[in-house]
Protein backbone atom coordinates (compact mmCIF):
# COMPACT_ATOMS: atom_id res chain seq x y z
CA UNK A 1 0.00 0.00 0.00
CA UNK A 2 2.80 2.38 0.91
CA UNK A 3 4.61 1.45 -2.27
CA UNK A 4 1.51 2.01 -4.38
CA UNK A 5 0.97 5.44 -2.85
CA UNK A 6 4.60 6.36 -3.38
CA UNK A 7 4.42 5.22 -6.99
CA UNK A 8 1.27 7.28 -7.51
CA UNK A 9 2.83 10.42 -6.11
CA UNK A 10 6.35 10.17 -7.51
CA UNK A 11 5.71 11.34 -11.11
CA UNK A 12 3.72 14.37 -10.01
CA UNK A 13 6.30 15.07 -7.34
CA UNK A 14 9.09 15.20 -9.89
CA UNK A 15 7.06 17.25 -12.34
CA UNK A 16 5.98 19.74 -9.74
CA UNK A 17 9.48 20.19 -8.34
CA UNK A 18 10.68 20.92 -11.86
CA UNK A 19 7.80 23.27 -12.58
CA UNK A 20 8.11 25.15 -9.31
CA UNK A 21 11.82 25.63 -9.91
CA UNK A 22 11.04 27.10 -13.31
CA UNK A 23 8.14 29.14 -11.98
CA UNK A 24 10.10 30.65 -9.12
CA UNK A 25 12.98 31.72 -11.40
CA UNK A 26 10.69 33.20 -14.07
CA UNK A 27 8.08 34.62 -11.75
CA UNK A 28 8.69 38.23 -12.76
CA UNK A 29 8.36 37.49 -16.47
CA UNK A 30 5.15 38.98 -17.85
CA UNK A 31 4.45 35.94 -20.01
CA UNK A 32 4.57 33.68 -16.97
CA UNK A 33 2.38 36.12 -15.07
CA UNK A 34 -0.19 36.16 -17.83
CA UNK A 35 -0.28 32.38 -17.95
CA UNK A 36 -0.74 32.25 -14.18
CA UNK A 37 -3.60 34.76 -14.29
CA UNK A 38 -5.32 32.58 -16.87
CA UNK A 39 -4.69 29.44 -14.86
CA UNK A 40 -6.11 31.11 -11.74
CA UNK A 41 -9.30 31.93 -13.58
CA UNK A 42 -9.47 28.29 -14.63
CA UNK A 43 -8.90 27.09 -11.08
CA UNK A 44 -11.63 29.36 -9.74
CA UNK A 45 -14.01 28.03 -12.37
CA UNK A 46 -13.09 24.47 -11.44
CA UNK A 47 -13.78 25.18 -7.77
CA UNK A 48 -17.19 26.62 -8.60
CA UNK A 49 -17.93 23.49 -10.61
CA UNK A 50 -16.99 21.32 -7.63
CA UNK A 51 -19.18 23.46 -5.38
CA UNK A 52 -22.10 23.02 -7.75
CA UNK A 53 -21.61 19.25 -7.85
CA UNK A 54 -21.60 19.14 -4.04
CA UNK A 55 -24.62 21.43 -3.64
CA UNK A 56 -26.60 19.14 -5.91
CA UNK A 57 -25.94 16.36 -3.40
CA UNK A 58 -27.57 18.32 -0.55
CA UNK A 59 -30.80 16.85 0.67
CA UNK A 60 -33.38 19.60 0.27
CA UNK A 61 -33.29 20.84 3.82
CA UNK A 62 -32.96 24.44 4.85
CA UNK A 63 -30.31 23.84 7.51
CA UNK A 64 -27.77 22.66 4.95
CA UNK A 65 -27.95 26.04 3.25
CA UNK A 66 -27.93 27.74 6.65
CA UNK A 67 -24.85 25.83 7.67
CA UNK A 68 -23.09 26.71 4.42
CA UNK A 69 -23.86 30.41 4.79
CA UNK A 70 -22.75 30.47 8.41
CA UNK A 71 -19.48 28.74 7.59
CA UNK A 72 -18.92 31.08 4.63
CA UNK A 73 -19.45 34.17 6.78
CA UNK A 74 -17.24 32.77 9.52
CA UNK A 75 -14.38 32.07 7.14
CA UNK A 76 -14.64 35.32 5.15
CA UNK A 77 -15.21 37.81 7.95
CA UNK A 78 -14.09 36.17 11.16
CA UNK A 79 -11.12 34.44 9.46
CA UNK A 80 -11.82 31.38 11.55
CA UNK A 81 -9.41 28.49 11.08
CA UNK A 82 -10.91 26.00 8.58
CA UNK A 83 -10.01 23.10 10.87
CA UNK A 84 -12.35 24.45 13.53
CA UNK A 85 -15.09 24.96 10.97
CA UNK A 86 -14.85 21.35 9.80
CA UNK A 87 -14.92 20.05 13.37
CA UNK A 88 -17.83 22.35 14.24
CA UNK A 89 -19.78 21.23 11.19
CA UNK A 90 -19.31 17.55 11.99
CA UNK A 91 -20.06 18.16 15.65
CA UNK A 92 -23.26 20.09 15.14
CA UNK A 93 -24.72 17.50 12.81
CA UNK A 94 -23.70 14.69 15.13
CA UNK A 95 -25.36 16.40 18.08
CA UNK A 96 -28.48 17.07 16.05
CA UNK A 97 -28.81 13.34 15.37
CA UNK A 98 -28.05 12.54 18.97
CA UNK A 99 -30.78 14.96 20.08
CA UNK A 100 -33.33 13.44 17.72
CA UNK A 101 -32.49 9.91 18.67
CA UNK A 102 -32.28 10.09 22.44
CA UNK A 103 -34.39 13.11 23.31
CA UNK A 104 -37.15 12.90 20.73
CA UNK A 105 -36.86 9.12 20.22
CA UNK A 106 -37.30 9.38 16.49
CA UNK A 107 -36.60 6.53 14.16
CA UNK A 108 -33.50 7.58 12.27
CA UNK A 109 -32.72 4.57 10.14
CA UNK A 110 -35.43 5.27 7.59
CA UNK A 111 -34.56 8.94 7.50
CA UNK A 112 -30.88 8.27 6.94
CA UNK A 113 -31.41 5.90 4.07
CA UNK A 114 -33.40 8.56 2.27
CA UNK A 115 -30.70 11.16 2.91
CA UNK A 116 -27.71 9.01 2.15
CA UNK A 117 -25.10 10.59 -0.05
CA UNK B 1 16.06 22.76 10.62
CA UNK B 2 13.25 24.40 12.56
CA UNK B 3 11.41 25.38 9.40
CA UNK B 4 11.36 21.72 8.31
CA UNK B 5 9.72 20.72 11.58
CA UNK B 6 7.15 23.50 11.17
CA UNK B 7 6.43 22.33 7.62
CA UNK B 8 6.06 18.71 8.66
CA UNK B 9 3.76 19.52 11.58
CA UNK B 10 1.55 21.93 9.62
CA UNK B 11 1.09 19.60 6.68
CA UNK B 12 0.35 16.68 8.95
CA UNK B 13 -2.44 18.80 10.37
CA UNK B 14 -3.67 19.70 6.89
CA UNK B 15 -3.64 16.05 5.87
CA UNK B 16 -5.47 15.00 9.00
CA UNK B 17 -8.36 17.46 8.84
CA UNK B 18 -9.14 17.66 5.16
CA UNK B 19 -12.20 15.46 5.04
CA UNK B 20 -14.08 15.81 1.82
CA UNK B 21 -11.29 15.40 -0.69
CA UNK B 22 -8.57 17.51 -2.21
CA UNK B 23 -10.67 20.60 -2.64
CA UNK B 24 -11.33 20.77 1.07
CA UNK B 25 -7.58 20.76 1.54
CA UNK B 26 -7.11 23.94 -0.49
CA UNK B 27 -8.76 26.06 2.14
CA UNK B 28 -6.60 24.63 4.90
CA UNK B 29 -3.46 25.13 2.85
CA UNK B 30 -4.37 28.72 2.07
CA UNK B 31 -4.97 29.44 5.71
CA UNK B 32 -1.60 27.89 6.53
CA UNK B 33 0.63 29.25 3.78
CA UNK B 34 -0.90 32.65 3.04
CA UNK B 35 -2.83 33.58 6.16
CA UNK B 36 -0.74 32.34 9.04
CA UNK B 37 2.83 32.08 7.87
CA UNK B 38 3.06 34.45 4.88
CA UNK B 39 5.11 31.89 2.97
CA UNK B 40 3.32 32.74 -0.27
CA UNK B 41 1.36 35.65 -1.66
CA UNK B 42 -2.19 34.99 -2.80
CA UNK B 43 -1.22 34.91 -6.46
CA UNK B 44 1.66 32.54 -5.78
CA UNK B 45 -0.79 30.35 -3.93
CA UNK B 46 -3.13 30.22 -6.88
CA UNK B 47 -0.13 29.28 -9.01
CA UNK B 48 0.53 26.45 -6.57
CA UNK B 49 -3.03 25.19 -6.92
CA UNK B 50 -2.90 25.56 -10.68
CA UNK B 51 0.36 23.60 -10.85
CA UNK B 52 -1.18 20.98 -8.60
CA UNK B 53 -4.02 20.69 -11.11
CA UNK B 54 -1.77 20.47 -14.15
CA UNK B 55 0.23 17.53 -12.85
CA UNK B 56 -1.36 14.08 -13.06
CA UNK B 57 -1.49 13.32 -9.32
CA UNK B 58 -3.94 14.35 -6.63
CA UNK B 59 -4.41 18.02 -5.82
CA UNK B 60 -2.70 17.77 -2.44
CA UNK B 61 0.55 17.75 -4.41
CA UNK B 62 0.32 21.55 -4.15
CA UNK B 63 1.87 21.01 -0.74
CA UNK B 64 5.04 20.06 -2.58
CA UNK B 65 5.18 23.46 -4.23
CA UNK B 66 4.74 25.24 -0.91
CA UNK B 67 7.42 23.11 0.68
CA UNK B 68 9.78 23.79 -2.22
CA UNK B 69 9.19 27.51 -1.99
CA UNK B 70 9.85 27.56 1.75
CA UNK B 71 12.77 25.17 2.16
CA UNK B 72 13.97 23.85 -1.19
CA UNK B 73 14.05 20.24 -2.26
CA UNK B 74 14.13 18.82 1.24
CA UNK B 75 11.16 20.98 2.19
CA UNK B 76 9.24 19.71 -0.84
CA UNK B 77 10.00 16.12 0.11
CA UNK B 78 8.99 16.53 3.75
CA UNK B 79 5.75 18.40 2.97
CA UNK B 80 4.70 15.76 0.48
CA UNK B 81 5.23 12.93 2.93
CA UNK B 82 3.54 14.85 5.74
CA UNK B 83 0.46 15.70 3.72
CA UNK B 84 -0.08 12.12 2.53
CA UNK B 85 0.77 10.30 5.74
CA UNK B 86 -2.55 10.85 7.60
CA UNK B 87 -4.65 9.64 4.66
CA UNK B 88 -2.38 6.65 4.28
CA UNK B 89 -2.92 5.80 7.93
CA UNK B 90 -6.64 6.42 7.60
CA UNK B 91 -6.79 4.15 4.55
CA UNK B 92 -5.06 1.44 6.50
CA UNK B 93 -7.65 1.65 9.26
CA UNK B 94 -10.57 2.07 6.88
CA UNK B 95 -9.59 -0.94 4.87
CA UNK B 96 -10.44 -2.94 7.96
CA UNK B 97 -13.50 -1.07 9.14
CA UNK B 98 -14.88 0.81 6.17
CA UNK B 99 -17.55 -1.62 5.10
CA UNK B 100 -18.74 -1.86 8.67
CA UNK B 101 -18.99 1.87 9.32
CA UNK B 102 -19.97 3.03 5.83
CA UNK B 103 -23.71 2.95 6.43
CA UNK B 104 -23.32 3.61 10.12
CA UNK B 105 -25.41 6.52 11.41
CA UNK B 106 -22.50 7.98 13.33
CA UNK B 107 -20.27 8.30 10.26
CA UNK B 108 -23.15 9.37 8.06
CA UNK B 109 -24.22 12.18 10.36
CA UNK B 110 -20.69 13.54 10.60
CA UNK B 111 -20.23 13.44 6.84
CA UNK B 112 -23.53 15.24 6.41
CA UNK B 113 -22.38 17.94 8.79
CA UNK B 114 -19.02 18.37 7.10
CA UNK B 115 -20.43 18.62 3.57
CA UNK B 116 -21.94 22.13 3.86
CA UNK B 117 -18.79 23.40 5.56
CA UNK B 118 -16.66 22.06 2.71
CA UNK B 119 -18.85 23.88 0.22
CA UNK B 120 -18.44 27.11 2.17
CA UNK B 121 -14.67 26.68 2.43
CA UNK B 122 -14.22 26.07 -1.29
CA UNK B 123 -16.41 29.09 -2.03
CA UNK B 124 -14.36 31.26 0.27
CA UNK B 125 -11.06 30.23 -1.34
CA UNK B 126 -12.54 30.72 -4.82
CA UNK B 127 -13.66 34.16 -3.69
CA UNK B 128 -10.27 35.24 -2.39
CA UNK B 129 -8.37 33.91 -5.42
CA UNK B 130 -10.85 35.36 -7.90
CA UNK B 131 -10.89 38.76 -6.20
CA UNK B 132 -7.12 38.99 -6.52
CA UNK B 133 -7.35 38.15 -10.19
CA UNK B 134 -10.08 40.64 -11.03
CA UNK B 135 -8.94 43.59 -8.97
CA UNK B 136 -5.46 44.07 -10.31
Amino acid sequence: MVLATAALILPSFLIIVLLSGLFLTWEGNHLVRGAMAGLTAGVVGLMLAVVWALVKKFPRRWYYYMSTSCALLASLYLKLNPIWLVLLGGGQERSRYWFKEFVLNQDLETQLTSERM
Amino acid sequence: MKILAVLAFSFLKVGLFSFGGGFAMISLMQNLAVGKNHWLTNSQFSAAIALGQVTPGPISISATFIGYKVAGLLGAFISTIAVFLPSLGAMYLLEKFYLKIRGNQFTQSIMHGVLPVIVALILSVAFSLGKENILR
